[in-house]
């Protein structure tokens, strides 16, 4: 279905024109752009260099890679993906280990908190004889 | 009056149904398959570094660029999810590298207008012919001669300039693709591009002026 061309400026169809070439406007302004174009030889003509502009452009190489580019960047992912399995593993046993040693420090820690086993026996021998004490002291 | 006629403007190029999409490959790449990564760098090779010369103006920069985006390719395939086309969320992984690395302000050139821009004093005559369509096909010497004037045009537009006008002119991105990669508004992509053909058209004519 055939757009329907709205009268544009010669102000509006250069503010159009880059976006025209891009093929970026709505049916709508496209139509506007096209009927202008084919009425105004100055717009028609600052077409024409704008598309010439853009083959100019277009006609540019890019930027290519040193020949080795391609081989390099191979090589430094074959080496990580060798390197992937043996570090998750290295990781995941590096976890394990930390995990074991966590464990015993906190144990290890633990003890070291206590008191030393002959303490806790005069502790307790002590306590004892207080007791025997207080008894023989109320018979007394 | 010139009308946008479907073949009056480069194309890209029509991919054939023999050859797997990038997200098929990515997804063999996931997998493990080396193969499909060698796929994708062949592809992708010379638009991944020449986006990265479009930000860095640095072919050494420009490669490493490249190779560390192939990297991030790499570590994350098995992260990809094909919800975007693959080559907005390559060009966004390029993109971020770039930026990051201008903001460390390392591999900037200035360029200067007064620099040589080759022997071939009829250069921007091959221009005109390369704009026109006119006259015989350019030879190898000619071509070697346009190419070194207009990444000299291009090398001296401002930077969000050029970085749009290349990925529009080169890249065949839609407005819509770029302004998502670069995370900017379409209509901030419209400017820049229609700025960039002014300037490019300013700076042929300096070149030109210079030859003469």
């Amino acid at each position: 279905m055939a757009e329907q061309a709205t009268e544009i400026s010669c102000e509006q169809c250069r503010g159009l024109l880059s976006d025209y070439i891009d093929r970026e406007l709505k049916d709508e302004e496209k139509s506007s752009v096209e009927r202008h174009l084919n009425t105004c030889n100055k717009c028609g003509t600052e077409s024409a260099r704008m598309i010439g502009l853009k083959k100019i452009v277009q006609h540019w190489d890019g930027v290519k890679g040193s020949g080795e580019f391609r081989k390099s960047v191979m090589e430094k992912m074959i080496r990580e993906s060798q390197q992937l399995p043996s570090k998750q593993f290295t990781d995941a046993a590096k976890a394990e280990t930390d995990a074991s040693e966590s464990v015993r420090a906190k144990v290890e820690s633990e003890v070291r908190t206590l008191p030393p086993i002959w303490i806790l026996l005069a502790a307790g021998v002590l306590a004892i004889a207080a007791y025997y004490i207080v008894i023989w002291l109320r018979g007394v | 009056m010139p009308e946008l006629g479907q073949n009056s403007l480069q194309q890209p190029p029509a991919s054939t149904t023999a050859q797997p999409s990038d997200e098929v490959l990515m997804e063999r790449l996931a997998q493990g398959s080396h193969e499909a990564f060698d796929t994708l760098l062949a592809r992708y090779e010379t638009p991944v570094i020449t986006f990265c010369y479009a930000f860095m103006r640095n072919r050494e920069g420009a490669e490493d660029l490249a190779q560390e985006t192939f990297m991030r390719v790499f570590r994350n395939a098995k992260r990809y999810q094909p919800v975007a086309k693959f080559t907005t969320w390559l060009y966004r992984i390029a993109a971020n590298l770039c930026i990051n690395e201008l903001k460390k302000g390392k591999l900037r050139q200035s360029r200067s207008l007064d620099e040589p821009a080759g022997p071939d004093p009829d250069g921007t005559k091959i221009i005109e012919r390369i704009a026109s369509d006119e006259g015989s096909p350019l030879s190898d010497a000619e071509n070697h001669e346009a190419q070194g004037l207009i990444s000299k045009a291009i090398d001296h537009l401002p930077d969000d300039q050029r970085t749009t006008l290349i990925m529009v002119e080169y890249h065949h991105m839609q407005y819509q693709e770029i302004a998502e990669i670069l995370e900017v508004s379409v209509s901030a992509i419209k400017m820049r591009v229609k700025r960039a053909r002014e300037t490019l058209r300013e700076t042929l004519k300096i070149l030109q002026a210079q030859e003469k």
